[in-house]
C-alpha cells in the first residue's frame, strides 16, 4: 500500500468498529455524543458510496468546536471516568470524517481497543463480555483490513481474526488463573452519580414503591445446607429509630457491637435453633449497609456489626462483592431492663388521633401481647394492601388509620410502630427485602429490588426483640410467596417495565429461560467476577502447595506451548520437507543459500534457480549446471528414483557447492 | 521434421517481428490440434500472424470477417433451389476448409458463434438434418478485440473453453517496433511466404508429440496447479478436467520444439498462460489482478517439487 491510502473494504471495517466500540457506551454517554458518531459514520460512509464529498476544512473546524462545547456543557462539574469516555468517543467519531490514510485508522482503531475496554468499567455481566470479545474481533479485523495490501473476502477476514486470536484465549484463561490480583495502583473515580436503585436511609411514605418498579437485582444468596422457607427470609439492611411524624429515620449512629461480646451471647442457643450459612453476592448500592438474615452471628471482622446486629462494610460497596454469613433466629437484648429504652420510646407531637387509639387500646388490653393482636385485628378489619395508595399529609400516620386505610408495609410498619411506642412498646422500623426467587438451577436465591420491605421489631419483656410484620397480617400472600406473584396483580408493579414484567411474571417456557440465563449469570458473578475471593484455593488445588515458582511455571509454561505451537504451525507451513530424495537435496540447498537471500522461490524451476545461483557465484557454475542437468534427467527424462548412484552424485554436488560456497 | 518447424516459424517471424513466443505457442496449439484465439486491440498484428500461419503451413484457408449481420448460414452454407433440376443443392460455406480464419469473432451474435463452436468442437456441420464432415485437420484461428471495445458480443466461458488457447500479441518491443517502421507494411510479403509443411509431415510431427514423455513428477506438478486453481479465493471457480488435459498435450508439443523427449517444468509454466488465462475467472475480490498477473500469481506460489 504505497500511498498509505485505506482499501474500500478496509474503510467499512474501520466504521463497523467505531460503531462496535460504541454501542454499549450508548447508555451512558450524553445523547449527542451518539448523535455525533451516527452522523461523522454515516457522512464518511456516504463519501465512501461516492454521493457526498469530505467536508470542507470549516464544516470539520465546527463539529470541533460544537463537540467541545457540548463536553464542556455536559461535564461541567467534571464527570470522572464517563466523561474521559465521553471525550475519547467524541475524538475517534470525530476521526471518522477524515478517515482517508493508513495513519488515520491507526489513530481510530487503538482508540477503538481502549473505548472498547473501559465498557468493563460500566457493566461487568456475561452478555457484555461476550459482546466485548466480539466488538474486539471487529477491530482486529479492521486492524488486518488497514494493513492488508489487497482485499480479502469481507467475511473471511473476519474470520482469519477470529482464527488469529484463538490461540491467546488458553491464555488469558491462564493469566485470570494464575495472575496475582494487586489491589488497583491507581483508583479509578467510578461514577458515583449513576442512579442506583437501593435502600435509602429514611424511610418515608412512598419510597418503597419506587423500588417495586425495578426488577434490578439487589442481591443473590446461596445456602451452604438447607435454605429457610420464604416467609422466613427477612433480610435486615437498615433499622430506624427516630421518626418526626412523616419520616423514619436515624438520629445518631447505632453502637458498635463488640464481636467477642456478638458471639458470647449467641453461644448458649446455638444448638437450639437453625443455623444458615450462607454466601450473598450483594450488587454495588453506593451504601454501606449489608442485608442479612435474622440474627447475624457469624461475619468478616472486616465488617462493622451494630448492637441492633445490623451489617455495615466500612466504605461504600462501589462494586459487587461477595460475603460469608451466617444467622441464627433467636432472641437478642432479652436481658435489658424497659427502663433503659428512650430512644426506641420516642415520639414527636401530632398524630393526635392515632395517639388516642393507642391509649384507648392499651387501656382495653393488659399486656402486649394483646395489644398486638388489636392492631392486627384493626388491620384485618378495614386495611387493603395497595401499591398505590392515596398520598397522605402532615400527620401520615392519623390519616393512614382513619381515612385512606390503604398502603404498603411502610405505611404498616410505621403506623404499628407508633402505635406500640405510645402503648409504652419499645419498637422499631426494619427495612431490608423479604423473600428473593429460588433459582432451582444453580440452587440460590435472587433478591430484586421490588422485593424491598419494611417491617416491625417490638422489644417484649424476657423474648427481647420480636419481628412483626403488620402487612403479613393483611397480605399474608406476600410474604409466604415470591413477591412477583403478589405484586403482578397491582398495576403498580414494574409499571415503567413492561417487557420485565412479562418475563417475570410468564410462565412454562420463558420463565424457565429466564431462570436458566439468570443461573448462568450467576455462575458467572461467582466464579469470575469475583474470582479472587477463590483464586487461592484454585490455585492451591492445581498446584498443591504454594511456591513462586510453580505459579511462574503455571503461567510461562502455557505461554512457552501456545507460542511454539504457532511457530511451528507457521514454519510447517512454510517448509514442507519433501519425501522426494531429490528434492530434498535441492531443499538442502534452498535452505543454506537462504541465509544469503538466494532461497528458491516456489514457482522457480530447478533449472533456473541453478542458473541464478550460478549467475551469483561463478565459481559453482559447473557443479550447478551439472546439478540441473542430473536434476532433469532423473526426475523428469527418465523417472529412475531408484537409481541410488545418480541421487548420491546429486548429492555430492549439493555438498560441492555448500562446501564452494563456505570457501569463499 | 523439426528443422521444418523451425523453418515455419522464422518464416513467420519475418512478418511479425519480436514476437516468437507467441509465434512459438501457436505452432503449439496446432500441433496439439486445437483451436487458437487471438485476442488483442485491433492493429497489434492479429491478421498477420493468422494469414502467415495459414501460409506457410500449405493448408487450403478460408477467412471470415465476422460482423453483427452475420447469419449461420454465411458460415456453415445454405441450400439453394436448383430451378433446373428442381432440387434444393447444398452450397457448402466457407467453413468447410482445411483452416478457417474467423476474425473479429466476438463482433457477430451469439447465434452465429455457436454455429462455428460446434463446428469446431464435432468437426462436422448439420444443415437441414444433413451431416457434413469437415476436414479432419479442421483448425481454426479466431481472433477477437478486448471485451471492454465497443460492439461486441463476448463469448461465454463454455465456448472459450472450445479454444485449445487464447494468446495475446501486446505492443511490440522498441526494437521490433523500429525495425516494423524502417521496414514498411509487410502485408505484401505474406502472399509470398514459402509453404513449410505439409500434411503428411503434421501428422508424423503430431504422432512425435504425442510420445513425449511426461514423468510423474510433472502429474504431481500439473496436479497442484489445478488443485491451486480450484481452492484459490482469488478465482471464481477452478479449470476444468479438459483444461488439465489441455496443458499437458501443449506441454507435450513444446517439448517436442524444444527437441526434448519428455517435459519439463519450463514447458508448463511457459504455457500456462495460453492455456489457462481464458479459462479461469477472477473473483472481485482478485479484481485488481489482471489476468496475466494471477497467472503469474498461480506461478509463484505452487510449488514446482512436491
Amino acid at each position: 500500500m504505497k500511498t498509505g491510502q485505506l482499501s474500500r473494504q478496509a474503510l467499512l471495517w474501520q466504521l463497523l468498529s467505531v460503531i462496535a466500540a460504541t454501542i454499549p457506551h450508548v447508555s451512558h454517554i450524553p445523547w449527542w455524543v451518539s448523535l455525533l458518531v451516527v452522523t461523522t459514520v454515516g457522512w464518511r460512509f456516504l463519501v465512501y458510496t461516492g454521493r457526498w464529498s469530505f467536508p470542507p476544512w470549516w464544516v470539520k473546524a465546527l463539529f470541533v468546536i460544537g463537540a467541545a462545547v457540548g463536553v464542556l456543557v455536559s461535564y461541567k462539574a467534571g464527570g470522572g471516568i464517563s466523561a474521559t469516555v465521553t471525550l475519547l468517543i467524541v475524538g475517534f467519531g470525530l476521526k471518522v470524517i477524515e478517515l482517508y490514510k493508513q495513519r488515520d485508522s491507526y489513530v481510530i482503531l487503538f482508540v477503538a481497543y481502549l473505548v472498547t475496554a473501559t465498557q468493563f468499567l460500566f457493566s461487568q455481566n456475561m452478555l457484555m463480555a461476550v459482546y466485548i470479545f466480539l466488538a474486539l474481533t471487529i477491530v482486529t479485523t479492521a486492524l488486518l483490513n488497514a494493513n492488508l495490501n489487497r482485499d480479502m473476502r469481507f467475511f473471511s477476514a473476519f474470520k482469519r481474526v477470529f482464527w488469529m486470536l484463538l490461540p491467546a484465549y488458553p491464555l488469558m484463561i491462564v493469566l485470570f488463573i494464575g495472575m496475582p490480583r494487586l489491589g488497583p495502583i491507581w483508583d479509578v473515580g467510578l461514577d458515583k452519580s449513576m442512579a442506583k436503585t437501593g435502600l435509602s436511609d429514611s424511610m418515608s411514605p412512598g419510597d418503597i414503591t419506587r423500588l417495586t418498579r425495578s426488577a434490578e437485582i439487589a442481591f443473590r444468596v446461596s445456602f451452604d445446607e438447607r435454605a429457610p422457607s420464604q416467609a422466613q427470609l427477612y433480610w435486615r439492611a437498615i433499622v430506624l429509630n427516630d421518626f418526626d411524624g412523616r419520616r423514619w429515620f436515624n438520629d445518631k449512629g447505632a453502637l458498635k457491637l463488640d464481636a467477642e461480646i456478638a458471639s458470647a451471647s449467641n453461644r448458649a442457643e446455638r444448638e437450639n435453633s437453625p443455623l444458615w450459612r450462607y454466601e450473598l453476592i450483594l450488587e454495588p448500592t453506593q451504601r454501606q449497609y449489608i442485608p442479612t438474615l435474622d440474627y447475624l452471628s457469624f461475619w468478616d471482622k472486616q465488617l462493622v456489626v451494630y448492637s441492633d446486629f445490623t451489617l455495615t462494610s466500612k466504605t461504600a460497596q462501589t462494586s459487587r462483592n461477595q460475603f460469608s454469613l451466617s444467622s441464627q433466629m433467636r432472641a437478642i437484648e432479652q436481658d435489658r431492663k424497659i427502663d433503659s429504652f428512650t430512644r426506641e420510646l420516642q415520639l414527636p407531637k401530632g398524630n393526635d388521633r392515632a395517639k388516642d387509639l393507642a391509649r384507648r387500646w392499651l387501656r382495653e388490653t393488659d399486656n402486649p401481647n394483646d395489644f398486638i393482636a388489636r392492631i392486627e385485628k384493626y388491620f384485618n378489619e378495614e386495611f387493603s394492601y395497595s401499591l398505590e395508595p392515596p398520598r397522605l399529609g402532615r400527620d401520615s400516620v392519623s390519616e393512614f388509620l382513619f381515612d385512606s386505610k390503604v398502603g404498603f408495609c411502610g405505611h404498616f410498619a410505621g403506623a404499628t410502630v407508633f402505635l406500640l411506642r405510645e402503648a409504652g412498646v419499645p419498637a422499631r422500623v426494619v427495612t431490608g427485602y423479604q423473600g428473593g426467587e429460588w433459582n432451582a438451577f444453580q440452587n440460590y436465591y435472587v433478591v430484586r429490588q421490588y422485593d424491598a420491605h419494611a417491617w416491625v421489631e417490638a422489644w417484649l419483656p424476657e423474648k427481647g426483640w420480636v419481628r412483626l410484620d403488620p402487612t403479613a397480617w393483611v397480605a399474608p400472600e406476600r410474604v409466604q410467596a415470591p413477591a412477583e406473584n403478589t405484586l403482578s396483580k397491582d398495576q403498580a408493579f414494574l409499571k415503567d417495565n413492561l417487557l420485565m414484567s412479562w418475563g417475570l411474571t410468564g410462565n412454562g417456557l420463558i420463565a424457565n429461560v429466564r431462570m436458566r440465563l439468570e443461573a448462568i449469570n450467576y455462575g458467572w458473578h461467582r466464579w469470575v467476577l469475583n474470582y479472587h475471593h477463590q483464586q487461592k484455593d484454585v490455585l492451591q488445588q492445581l498446584l498443591g502447595s504454594f511456591s513462586i515458582t510453580k505459579l511462574a511455571l503455571f503461567i510461562f509454561v502455557p505461554f512457552c506451548a501456545v507460542i511454539g505451537f504457532t511457530v511451528l504451525m507457521l514454519l510447517r507451513n512454510a517448509r514442507k520437507v519433501s519425501a522426494d530424495p531429490l528434492n530434498k537435496q535441492i531443499q538442502r540447498l534452498s535452505i543454506y543459500f537462504s541465509a544469503f537471500g538466494l532461497e528458491r522461490s516456489k514457482g522457480e524451476t530447478i533449472a533456473n534457480y541453478c542458473h541464478r545461483l550460478a549467475a551469483e557465484y561463478p565459481s559453482m557454475a559447473i557443479s550447478l549446471t551439472e546439478l540441473s542437468k542430473l536434476f532433469e534427467k532423473v526426475q523428469y527424462a527418465e523417472q529412475r528414483f531408484e537409481n541410488e548412484d545418480e541421487i548420491e552424485l546429486i548429492k555430492t554436488h549439493v555438498e560441492c557447492c555448500i562446501k564452494e560456497h563456505s570457501r569463499i | 521434421m523439426r528443422e521444418n518447424l523451425r523453418l515455419l516459424m522464422d518464416q513467420v517471424g519475418s512478418v511479425l517481428y519480436g514476437k516468437e513466443e507467441q509465434i512459438k505457442q501457436s505452432v503449439v496449439c496446432l500441433l496439439s490440434g486445437g483451436h487458437l484465439l487471438i485476442e488483442d486491440l485491433p492493429g497489434m498484428g492479429k491478421t498477420t500472424l493468422a494469414h502467415a500461419l495459414a501460409k506457410v503451413i500449405g493448408f487450403d484457408y478460408q477467412r471470415v470477417q465476422f460482423t453483427s449481420d452475420m447469419l449461420p448460414a454465411d458460415i456453415l452454407g445454405a441450400s439453394i433451389f436448383n430451378s433446373n433440376t428442381g432440387d434444393f443443392v447444398f452450397h457448402k460455406g466457407p467453413v468447410f476448409t482445411q483452416l478457417l480464419l474467423a476474425d473479429e469473432i466476438n463482433r457477430t451474435t451469439p447465434k452465429t458463434q455457436s454455429a462455428l463452436l460446434e463446428a469446431m468442437e464435432e468437426r462436422q456441420v448439420t444443415v437441414e438434418g444433413e451431416t457434413h464432415l469437415l476436414p479432419p485437420s479442421f483448425f481454426v484461428i479466431a481472433t477477437q478485440n478486448p471485451v471492454s471495445q465497443y460492439g461486441t458480443f463476448p463469448l461465454p466461458e463454455s465456448q472459450l473453453d472450445r479454444f485449445l488457447m487464447r494468446i495475446q500479441l501486446g505492443y511490440p518491443t522498441e526494437a521490433a517496433e523500429r525495425e516494423l517502421l524502417v521496414g514498411g507494411d509487410v502485408r505484401g510479403q505474406i502472399a509470398n511466404l514459402p509453404v513449410c509443411l505439409d500434411l503428411k509431415e503434421l501428422s508424423q510431427i503430431r504422432k512425435g508429440c504425442q510420445s513425449v514423455k511426461v514423468a510423474e513428477s510433472i502429474i504431481d506438478y500439473v496436479q497442484r496447479l489445478i488443485r491451486y486453481t480450484r481452492e484459490s479465493p482469488d478465482l471464481e471457480y477452478g479449470i476444468s478436467p479438459r483444461g488439465g488435459l489441455a496443458l499437458l498435450n501443449c506441454a507435450k508439443s513444446w517439448a517436442y520444439i524444444e527437441g526434448r523427449e519428455y517435459v519439463v517444468p519450463e514447458d508448463i509454466q511457459g504455457l500456462l498462460e495460453p492455456v489457462f488465462a481464458h479459462r479461469l475467472r477472477t473473483s472481485d475480490n482478485a479484481a485488481e489482478y489482471g489476468g496475466n498477473a494471477l497467472i503469474r500469481k498461480i506461478l509463484n506460489q505452487v510449488d514446482v517439487i512436491g
